[in-house]
């Protein structure tokens, strides 16, 4: 069927339910221009005309459609066929050519946020924790609001969320025409609440949807700011059905994200959703080789390797090791050796360390402390100087791990109750005797662990 | 500068011009009103670069100068001041002294020439209105405006002089509000402005019941004149789309109902509203008019209005919202709804040369 044959029927139809002089004032006057992909272009006169048949008879025409194509699903849409000039305002012209370097300048009004040139896909070290985040961002820079949309990136800090979602932004503004906002959930809080005050909410609703490509880091500030969820949710919808690009990132899955309507949480899995992981060894390692082209002295492959081997959580870490590395070997003048490297990374490799505490680790480590034997721990015995420390050691399970007072229990081969009894009694003395408090402290720094964080 | 001035002259001309200052006025200077003191009259002027305001009042002026102060401070310690005189001594370094009674005030004010210039009218009237008829018409179209900024000119009123007519019109698209008065003006000067809503606000609020305003019209300024106040604001300067396109040529049926009874009807049913519920539904038949909303999380309610109407059944929904508004600013005892069914726009009519079209809604 053609667009003629398709908007004839469709006519037919709204004939029955519009008077005839609503019928000749707005419907006949809508010219079938194409029907492509199930799109039907309907061309109008004007920018008025348009708004006031959307905003009047959009629903009759879908109506009337659908009776006019029953199998098949279509949708109309509108453009503005006019000889005279158009009485509403245009956009200005956007910029003919704009050099990358000049980011923040002034001559490109239209994008919004400051992107980092140096995140760009250049210097995205891929591996397989991150090789299908890294495609689908490309796929969508490449072809924005095309490939994936909304793309969705989670993972723990310091995994590359940001320099993935700024590549995109910086590919994107390298094409003339399009525009980018790039922008923290914080940011679009703090904006949206001085919009609130200043009552410019409009101001804030089209500036965020005239964009082509949306950037929004760490999306889950939003959980439990209900008005502003509600205020991005139909941004979101206006972006989403002018086929603008999304990219969105968070340190979770959208669904982990208490306090997050659940309208946003299906939106944001609508498209691809993916994840950054802790990258393996090789890829680690590859980061290290990758980042030290930038320094005069590189550092032996040992080191290098070593470093990859004891730091796996975190890509910042990672490089924040190395610089640590290579400025000691250059202000010292002094060759690096594995042990002074050790001693160098010493709380980064505790806090490391301190990821995944098993029972054995603070059994061993009070135990070494209170220089008992480690089964002393989960004797029957229950002379004082066994008796304090199997306490203490109960507390910090309790404290240190996630595990259940049953669990930690069995550990000790006792029940939950002397557990949950052992965890009052130290949490109790600790407010009085200091010299417990103190040891208490100390196990758990030799734990890898801040006491001050912890409040011990 | 050094002036004496009643309590109830100044708090008169300080309120006549304070809304135009948001509350946080990005620019500091323009939280503060400019006051200038000059052969016994002082003018208080203030603006937020689009709009600008300037009243002026007799006052006991001792030494000429001029001083900004800031305007909201200014007025509230006025509105509290307890005897009927005032007398503000403004030093060289911006520092304003008040004293009245016992009282004694010190405010910090800015140097005056900080203060934006302020466009002047360049003295050919183009028009001349009678203050009380521009203040009612703006009344009975203003509140139609949209306040979606991507469709900037409908954000504003269009005054158009045309033909011995001056015309007001304002729609958001889903609605229409239109009035018209014949007035005198020369051919030469006919034209289509169309005033930025807070303009019109501004102006309601400070036309009185008595004398003329004369609008001088140039380079997208309009300057209004009324007595002692004079407003000028800048002017949108895109073309007003063509509104008589969306005013039906007739319609079938006529209802006649009385103004204030539909509209406390139609304000009872909106205990209903909620965020999710916007619409009643209006069943006119048989002299009587039946609305109810009907709320799936709250409830119900139902109003019988009598109407003097005998045609075929109409059952249409409306915002109700969309329908009071017109009616809370008419004044004529009845109203006339017409209508052909329940698709096509409704127009509401009264004695006066008004209209308002009023697209209904689909509910599915």
């Amino acid at each position: 069927m053609d667009a003629v044959t398709l908007w004839g029927r469709a006519c037919d139809e709204l004939k029955k339910v519009l008077n005839e002089d609503t019928f000749s004032r707005w419907i006949d006057i809508l010219k079938p221009v194409e029907l492509d992909n199930n799109f039907l272009t309907l061309g109008v006169e004007n920018d008025f005309h348009q708004m006031w048949i959307t905003e009047n008879y959009l629903p009759l025409i879908r109506q009337a459609m659908k009776l006019a194509a029953p199998e098949t699903d279509i949708e109309v849409k509108f453009i503005i066929q006019s000889s005279e000039p158009v009485p509403l305002p245009v956009p200005p012209p956007k910029p003919a050519a704009r050099t990358r370097k000049s980011k923040s300048d002034s001559r490109k009004p239209q994008s919004i946020g400051i992107l980092n040139p140096k995140y760009n896909f250049d210097e995205f070290v891929i591996g397989p924790s991150n090789s299908f985040a890294h495609a689908a961002a490309l796929a969508v820079a490449q072809a924005p609001g095309r490939a994936y949309n909304p793309l969705f990136i989670y993972g723990q800090t310091g995994l590359g969320k940001t320099h993935l979602i700024q590549a995109v932004g910086n590919r994107v503004l390298e094409s003339p025409d399009k525009t980018v906002a790039y922008v923290s959930s914080e940011a679009l809080l703090n904006e949206y609440v001085t919009a609130l005050q200043n009552r410019s909410t409009v101001d804030f609703r089209t500036k965020y949807r005239n964009v082509d490509v949306m950037l929004i880091d760490d999306i889950h500030f939003l959980a439990g700011k209900a008005s502003l969820q509600e205020e991005f949710f139909h941004t979101f919808n206006a972006l989403f059905e002018s086929r603008k690009q999304i990219i969105m990132t968070s340190d979770r899955p959208a669904s982990e994200i208490s306090g997050l309507e659940k309208r946003l949480v299906s939106r944001f899995e609508w498209g691809l959703v993916t994840e950054l992981e802790c990258p393996d060894f090789e890829t680690r390692l590859a980061i290290l080789r990758y980042k030290q082209a930038h320094f005069e002295k590189p550092l032996p492959n040992d080191l290098l390797t070593f470093i990859a081997e004891n730091i796996q959580s975190n890509v910042r870490t990672l490089e924040g090791a190395m610089l640590r590395a290579v400025s000691y070997s250059s202000l010292t003048s002094e060759p690096l050796t594995l042990d002074s490297l050790r001693y160098l990374l010493r709380d980064l490799l505790d806090k490391e360390r301190q990821q995944d505490i098993t029972f054995e680790d603070i059994h061993k480590t009070v135990a070494d402390f209170f220089d008992i034997r480690v089964t002393d721990l989960s004797s029957k015995r229950r002379p004082r100087s066994v008796a304090m420390p199997r306490q203490i050691a109960m507390y910090l399970c309790r404290r240190l791990t996630r595990a259940s007072l049953p669990e930690i229990a069995e550990s000790f081969g006792k029940t939950h109750g002397t557990v949950l009894h052992a965890c009052k009694t130290i949490q109790n003395r600790m407010s009085v005797d200091d010299t417990l408090r103190q040891n208490v402290r100390t196990c758990v720094r030799k734990l890898g662990h801040d006491p001050v964080a912890l409040e011990i | 500068m050094k002036f004496t001035i009643s309590r109830t002259t100044l708090l008169e001309a300080l309120t006549k011009v304070q809304n135009v200052v948001g509350s946080r006025a990005t620019i500091q200077i323009l939280s503060n009103a400019l006051f200038r003191a000059e052969g016994g009259h002082l003018s208080v002027t203030t603006t937020d670069l689009d709009i600008s305001i300037r009243c002026r009042v007799e006052a006991q002026v001792a030494v000429e100068g001029s001083t900004t102060l800031p305007i909201r401070l200014l007025s509230g310690i006025v509105r509290e001041l307890p005897e009927p005189s005032i007398e503000i001594d403004v030093s060289e370094e911006d520092i304003a002294t008040i004293q009245c009674g016992t009282s004694f005030f010190k405010i910090l004010g800015l140097p005056h020439s900080d203060f934006p210039p302020i466009p002047s009218e360049d003295g050919t009237v183009s028009y001349r209105v009678e203050a009380q008829v521009l203040r009612d018409m703006l009344r009975k179209t203003a509140y139609a405006v949209s306040t979606d900024e991507t469709r900037r000119v409908l954000t504003g009123i269009l005054m158009s002089f045309k033909e011995g007519k001056l015309t007001l019109v304002a729609t958001d698209g889903r609605r229409l509000a239109m009035i018209e008065r014949e007035i005198e003006f020369p051919v030469e000067a006919e034209g289509d402005f169309v005033l930025p809503s807070k303009s019109a606000g501004e102006l309601i609020h400070i036309l009185g019941d008595e004398g003329d305003v004369r609008i001088f019209m140039q380079n997208g300024q309009a300057v209004f004149e009324a007595g002692d106040t004079t407003l000028s604001t800048k002017l949108i300067d895109n073309i007003y789309p063509n509104y008589r396109q969306v005013i039906p040529s007739g319609c079938d049926e006529r209802v006649v109902v009385g103004r204030e009874e539909l509209m406390n009807a139609l304000r009872r049913v909106s205990m209903m509203r909620s965020e999710k519920s916007v619409s009643a539904r209006l069943t006119f038949a048989d002299n009587r008019l039946l609305i109810v909303w009907q709320n799936i999380e709250l409830g119900e309610a139902r109003e019988t209005v009598p109407i003097k109407y005998s045609g075929k059944e109409i059952c249409v929904t409306f915002n109700p919202e969309y329908i009071i508004d017109p009616l809370r600013n008419l004044e004529s005892d009845e109203v006339y709804i017409e209508m052909s069914n329940g698709h096509s726009p409704a127009i509401i009519k009264c004695d006066q040369p008004f209209l308002y079209v009023l697209m209904p809604l689909r509910v599915n």
